[in-house]
């Protein structure tokens, strides 16, 4: 491939996301669910967040809230 | 594995077969209840319906004279739907109508009616046209028009089959057969399907609010190169424009809820909803 395809690949922009947990849920109470409703994930407070794409793993971090956004910082790659 | 094979004319048969089921057993209930009310017989539906699907060949020959007695209606050259009872309904209720409480005395298929029978069948017909013909127009959407049917003039098909729904009634000791007919192509006309036990969704007999649905909790997407993708390391950082959680059905990726991460004494993540799609 040459450099001039490559860089344009490169410049594809990829949509990302950060799962917090996953949770099973019967149809019922997901009918049920209204504000101010809460509901449990699998995951610990310590636990990392995944960084995915798509359904692809591409590493794990810690989030912390700045400003009323979320910085996400990468603390293991896949 | 094995794929039962069925032509069109003995699937159509069957659907049919099954659709009756609803209509015969309703049918079956109003007219012993218009007998028991009217006419004095403590007639009630006892037992399961029974079915059989007959060609038309055994049909005109061994079935139908015996089942002497039809109110109903024909479609078209070959497709009919019928009530019919045969002598031995007759004469046991007509027995029982005219004051007779012993068992009604056993009478051969052929032969006459008597003036007592005659007298009990021109009331009980009186009776059951008008509940016959209201079930029948609830499943059509033209007006049907109820008769007394001679299925002799019906111009059978080959391969045309007649399906034969039986309820049994008792009444002190007796057991009586009515008999709800159909031949094939009368679903067409007459949707028997509609209003009967048939008809009940599935989601009336199954609990499907006990089906799991299986989420992910994410922060809302973002975007980045793929050329940083490719060189992700350590201590790398991205920013999320909202704090927002979305709550994902994995098998569509559609949102079904937001909410606001938190967690409980135990330290387990917990997301309270804030707006329910």
């Amino acid at each position: 491939m040459s450099n001039a395809n490559e860089n344009t690949i490169d410049n594809v922009s990829v949509d990302l996301s950060v799962r917090v947990g996953k949770v099973s849920m019967k149809i019922g109470k997901l009918k049920d669910l209204k504000e101010g409703s809460i509901v449990e994930l699998d995951t610990q407070a310590s636990d990392s967040f995944e960084l995915l794409a798509g359904e692809q793993l591409l590493g794990k971090g810690t989030v912390e809230e700045v400003d009323g956004k979320i910085k996400f910082t990468i603390t293991e790659t896949a | 594995m094995f794929i039962k094979k069925t032509t069109s004319a003995e699937f159509e048969s069957q659907q049919q077969a099954i659709a009756m089921r609803g209509f015969a057993s309703s049918i079956g209930s109003k007219i012993c209840a218009l007998t028991r009310g009217n006419l004095s017989i403590p007639m009630v539906p006892s037992g399961k319906l029974d079915l059989a699907t007959y060609t038309a060949k055994e049909y005109i020959e061994n079935v139908s004279p015996q089942i002497k007695y039809k109110l109903g209606v024909q479609f078209d050259e070959s497709s009919f739907i019928a009530i019919g009872f045969d002598s031995e309904f007759l004469s046991k209720c007509s027995y029982y109508w005219a004051g007779g409480r012993l068992n009604a005395p056993e009478k051969h298929g052929l032969a006459k009616a008597t003036s007592c029978e005659i007298a009990f069948l021109r009331q009980f017909m009186q009776l059951i046209h008008p509940v016959i013909t209201e079930e029948l127009n609830k499943h059509s959407e033209v007006t049907l028009e109820i008769s007394e049917l001679d299925d002799n003039g019906v111009a059978f098909k080959n391969d045309q089959r007649v399906q034969v729904n039986t309820v049994n009634c008792t009444f002190k000791e007796e057991v009586v057969k009515l008999s709800i007919i159909t031949s094939d192509g009368v679903l067409k006309y007459c949707n028997l399907n509609s209003l009967d036990e048939n008809s009940t969704k599935i989601s009336d007999k199954t609990n499907l609010s006990e089906l799991n649905v299986n989420l992910d909790a994410r922060f809302e997407i973002f975007k980045a190169k793929l050329g940083d993708v490719k060189n992700l390391k350590v201590g790398d950082e991205f920013y999320i424009p909202t704090s927002e959680v979305s709550l994902i059905n994995r098998s569509d990726n559609s949102i079904i809820a937001k909410g606001l991460l938190g967690s409980d004494d135990t330290n387990n993540q917990l997301i309270q909803i804030s707006e329910k799609r």
